[in-house]
């Protein structure tokens, strides 16, 4: 036979890899000889390729089954009982698994909602395709003793821009007016729209899905809808090219639909009109550099840098100004703001859109996620040492039949990992159902769809490999290592499990407890606070009508003749939420000097309908005729002017001059955050937006008189309305959500850290049971022992007091000076968090320390 | 209780390893095989059937010597145990009862 001439040596390790160890030689020699014979009859190549083809053949399940996996009968039986003792361990200690895994559960589950949560908040604006080069202009006012930060910026820079700055691909402003009614034939709707340039639809990627991107919003009269404002208007007909009416002048023809808008666009609208219809129709300060009254967004060339467009921009800024004096003085910074910043930016912009996201929450839930998820780990290995050492005897008597410390390890693993993913597959399913109650939680509306899903599904299945193995490896290693006659015996006990370690661990959770509770106690009383303190005018009884009446005199004539309705006036904007300002000219102002004033337009009695108290001078009176010209400003504006006498003095604004005739009261105009500064009321004739009523009695029946009312003077608009206390609660949603996001997490972190002292108490009991016995023979009392036995745990909460204190109070003297007016920080929440949490924890305790009162010792020093 | 029977394949493999009394083992009853009625049979699958027998108790196997012509690998050897030689009868007077019940057959 040709010595040379060998079968492939591929093909023979591959046989190597599949045939079972007792078959594969006799497999291979058979296949040789074939080979052999082969090369006599085919040749060399051909029986090459034979033997492949031959022992390719025996890649079958025959062959394959035929592995024996284990290395030995032990080891085999092993693997079979296993799942049969384990499910059956796991039912005999059905509590702590109960405890076990739906702690971890819980932890996991807060995890993965705040996962959810924060990922969709780094998710804003993303998913537009040019994002990266996309960025809105903002300015920063120097004026005297504060900055303004706005998200406005000046009128003029788009022309500019699109003009002089070939670097600009897109350029567009965009301006939210006020809630616009929309109607087509039947249906009539109140919803928010923005003007917008051409380029907008090419820069932002929301979806067309009818009409042309590309000219869309060419002609002055086109309007761009969404399809849920389609769905409304139109039903099932087609919306394309139809004509609506805006408002109470306008008509537009339908030239695009968009898809709807995702909820994490900061963004938020219904349709888009042209900007150029508004400088046709306005007498706006039309390209200003003086007048920062508009959004502008811009797209840089693919890649451009920002800063040298910044630069570039400011000095346009600075040239232009040059001939405008007090223009010239204002020290002005216009900064190019990425578009994915807007959401989560560090700054609060004045003007910025309702829903801006809070950076600081983002952090917060992020370490509050890692925090709880570490707890929740730590907790369930802790728990799993307890009851695995408890289980000692069992342990012991497997190695004894035979079971290398391997196969303990790999049994331990296993248990812990099937108990994780129990876990988290419970997690799983409390997060998908309180997906909604979190949504409105915290606000937002948050989808689980589809494209995550892959992606979470692996993400979860990992973290649960990981957390499995991790918590099991703890008390598989340390068990395992122990000698079987120790176990056995049941000496089981010394230092094992229970150490500095897992003391430290109690402690840690009690301190996040603490001070969660503390929080919640202090974010409590700051509503409340907010919710009571004197804002300056009247909140309760005041009904806020949402649309200026047609024929506004006739109906306010009309709805005073009803006896419960005490007063009613207008203003242009919401009196909790003034936006409009300008700079502030006076004689005798020090040159340099910026300062910002805002201003309310409002119909007679307003001061008399909100119940806001004059310090000085008059209210507007219909008997002054000459009060067309006049103003009211606060006790803030009157000392910044600094006049001997307000009353009597003029003001000049914009082209108009204008007397003071009155002082009010300062009132908090906007959130309690801000300081409340100056501000100036004038008559404002016709551009009134809401109507305030203050009645009394009884309100349905008041309400129903005054949508009569509206009605007839208003046919075909929808009456809308809301209770101005209620507008109030409103703005500080974002405080009423902490609140309670503060209430559960302090639920969540109770339970938890219960469940950490819960185990380590029980494992101590556990433990100490010789030597509770040994004492109680010497003559300890049942209550004596109770007592010692809790003291020793609640130390460890005494501690975790004590340190929480410094914590919580930075924290919490942060949050407050976010407010300009807030409570005081006492140590009361504290003290009463303390309190709470003790009880708590006792009550966790006293279960095990009951248990160990009533220790029998004959019972339990009899095992010797 | 219903009778054991085998495949085709493996009454088949079977009778040849009856024939080749102790000589059977992979390669050589692939060759019979292919001598005596003329079919080529895989010898991976003569082997899967060697176990499947063997399992069933048909057949019992023992490791041989190793030569050098094998690349020195041992050969495993086949022999048919009374079990297996019982249902090889009973089979096959099963089929002649069948046989003799079809009228074209007789």
């Amino acid at each position: 036979m040709a010595k040379e001439s060998l079968p492939p040596k591929l093909a023979i390790t591959m046989i190597g890899w599949f045939c079972p160890r007792s078959l594969y030689e006799t497999i291979e020699g058979d296949l040789i000889e074939q080979f052999e014979m082969d090369m006599e009859e085919f040749g060399v190549k051909k029986a090459k390729r034979r033997f492949l083809w031959n022992a390719i053949k025996f890649f079958r399940p025959g062959i394959l089954l035929r592995n024996r996996f284990s290395y030995n009968q032990i080891q085999t039986a092993m693997l079979t009982h296993f799942f049969k003792f384990l499910f059956r361990s796991m039912k005999k200690n059905a509590a702590y698994s109960f405890i076990n895994i739906t702690g971890l559960a819980l932890g996991l589950a807060t995890v993965l909602l705040i996962v959810i949560y924060v990922l969709d908040e780094q998710s804003y604006d993303r998913f537009h395709t040019n994002s990266n080069d996309m960025y809105r202009v903002v300015s920063t006012i120097h004026s005297g003793s504060n900055d303004l930060q706005t998200a406005f910026s000046p009128t003029a820079t788009f022309d500019a821009v699109k003009l002089e700055f070939p670097e600009v691909e897109f350029a567009s402003r965009v301006n939210y007016f006020n809630q616009n009614n929309i109607r087509y034939s039947q249906n009539s709707l109140e919803t928010q729209g923005i003007d917008a340039d051409p380029d907008f639809l090419k820069m932002f990627s929301f979806g067309f899905t009818q009409g042309d991107w590309h000219t869309a919003l060419d002609q002055a009269n086109s309007i761009v809808i969404t399809e849920n404002l389609a769905q409304k208007l139109f039903g099932a007909e087609d919306a394309l090219n139809k004509v609506v009416a805006i408002g109470t002048d306008r008509e537009a023809v339908v030239t695009g639909i968009l898809k709807d808008l995702p909820q994490n666009s900061h963004l938020q609208f219904s349709f888009i009109t042209p900007y150029s219809y508004l400088i046709k129709g306005r007498q706006q300060n039309y390209g200003s550099w003086g007048n920062f009254g508009v959004y502008n967004y811009i797209k840089l060339n693919t890649g451009a840098p920002a800063d040298k467009t910044q630069t570039k921009l400011q000095e346009y800024f600075k040239k232009n100004v040059k001939d405008m004096p007090h223009l010239r003085e204002l020290k002005v910074e216009l900064r190019l703001q990425p578009l994915t910043e807007i959401h989560l930016g560090g700054v609060d912009y004045q003007m910025e859109r309702p829903g801006k996201g809070n950076k600081q929450y983002v952090f917060m839930f992020s370490i509050l996620a890692i925090f709880i998820l570490l707890i929740g780990c730590i907790n369930f290995a802790n728990l799993s040492t307890a009851r695995a050492i408890m289980r000692a005897k069992e342990i012991g008597l497997r190695k004894t039949i035979g079971a290398l410390r391997s196969q303990l390890v790999i049994q331990l693993l296993g248990e812990s990992l099937v108990a994780t993913m129990i876990s988290m597959i419970i997690a799983l399913l409390i997060t998908w159902l309180l997906l909604n109650p979190f949504n409105s939680l915290v606000g937002k509306s948050i989808d689980l769809n589809f494209d995550s899903v892959p992606v979470a599904v692996i993400i979860c299945f990992a973290a649960t490999l990981v957390i499995g193995i991790l918590a099991g490896l703890y008390p598989a290693a340390f068990l395992s290592s122990i000698t079987t006659s120790t176990l056995v015996k049941g000496e089981a006990h010394g230092n094992m499990g229970v150490s500095k370690f897992s003391k430290a661990l109690v402690v840690l959770q009690f301190t996040f407890s603490i001070t969660i509770i503390a929080g919640t106690f202090v974010v409590y009383s700051q509503l409340q606070y907010i919710r009571n303190k004197n804002l300056g005018y009247q909140r309760e009884n005041v009904l806020n009508i949402h649309r200026l009446s047609d024929n506004y005199k006739v109906f306010k004539t009309e709805l005073l003749k009803f006896p419960d309705i005490k007063s009613v006036t207008a203003t242009n904007q919401h009196p909790a939420d003034v936006f409009l300002a300008d700079q502030l000219e006076w004689p005798g102002k020090p040159p340099g000097q910026q300062v910002l004033i805002h201003n309310i337009g409002v119909d007679y009695d307003f001061i008399e309908t909100m119940n806001m108290e004059m310090l000085k001078g008059r209210s507007f009176s219909k008997s002054h005729s000459g009060d067309s010209a006049a103003l009211i400003i606060n006790e803030e504006a009157a000392r910044i002017l600094n006049f001997a006498d307000p009353i009597g003095q003029n003001l000049q604004w914009g082209p108009s001059t204008y007397t003071i005739i009155g002082v009010v009261k300062d009132f908090h105009f906007r959130s309690i955050h801000e300081k409340v500064g100056p501000i100036r009321m004038h008559l404002g004739k016709t551009f009134y937006r809401n109507v305030m009523v203050k009645m009394k009695g009884n309100v349905d029946e008041n309400l129903k008189f005054i949508e009569h009312e509206w009605k007839k003077l208003n046919p075909g608009r929808t009456f809308e309305f809301s209770f101005l206390d209620d507008d109030f609660d409103a703005v500080y949603k974002a405080e009423a959500t902490t609140e309670s996001i503060f209430k559960y997490f302090s639920a969540l972190a109770i339970i938890i850290a219960c469940l950490g002292l819960f185990g380590l108490s029980a494992y101590t009991m556990q433990r100490k049971n010789k030597e509770y016995s040994i004492r109680k023979v010497f003559g300890a009392t049942s209550s004596r022992l109770f007592y010692t036995s809790s003291i020793e745990h609640l130390i460890l909460v005494g501690i975790a007091f004590v340190i929480s204190i410094p914590i919580g109070h930075f924290w919490m003297r942060e949050w407050l000076n976010t407010f300009a007016y807030h409570t005081d920080l006492s140590l009361l929440p504290f003290a009463l968090a303390g309190i709470t949490t003790l009880f708590i924890a006792f009550a966790t305790v006293s279960y095990q320390s009951v248990k160990v009162a009533l220790i029998n010792p004959s019972v339990i020093l009899r095992s010797e | 209780m219903t009778k054991d029977h085998v495949g085709e394949l493996e009454e088949l493999i079977l009778t040849v390893v009856g024939i080749l009394q102790n000589e059977a083992y992979g390669n050589a009853i692939v060759k019979e095989i292919k001598e005596q009625v003329n079919r080529k049979v895989s010898l991976a699958g003569v082997h899967i059937t060697l176990y499947r027998l063997e399992d069933k108790g048909y057949v019992r196997s023992r490791v041989g010597g190793a030569t050098k012509l094998r690349g020195g690998r041992r050969k495993r050897m086949f022999t048919i145990t009374n079990a297996g030689l019982a249902i090889l009868r009973s089979m096959n007077e099963d089929r002649v009862h069948l046989w003799k019940l079809m009228p074209q057959l007789k």
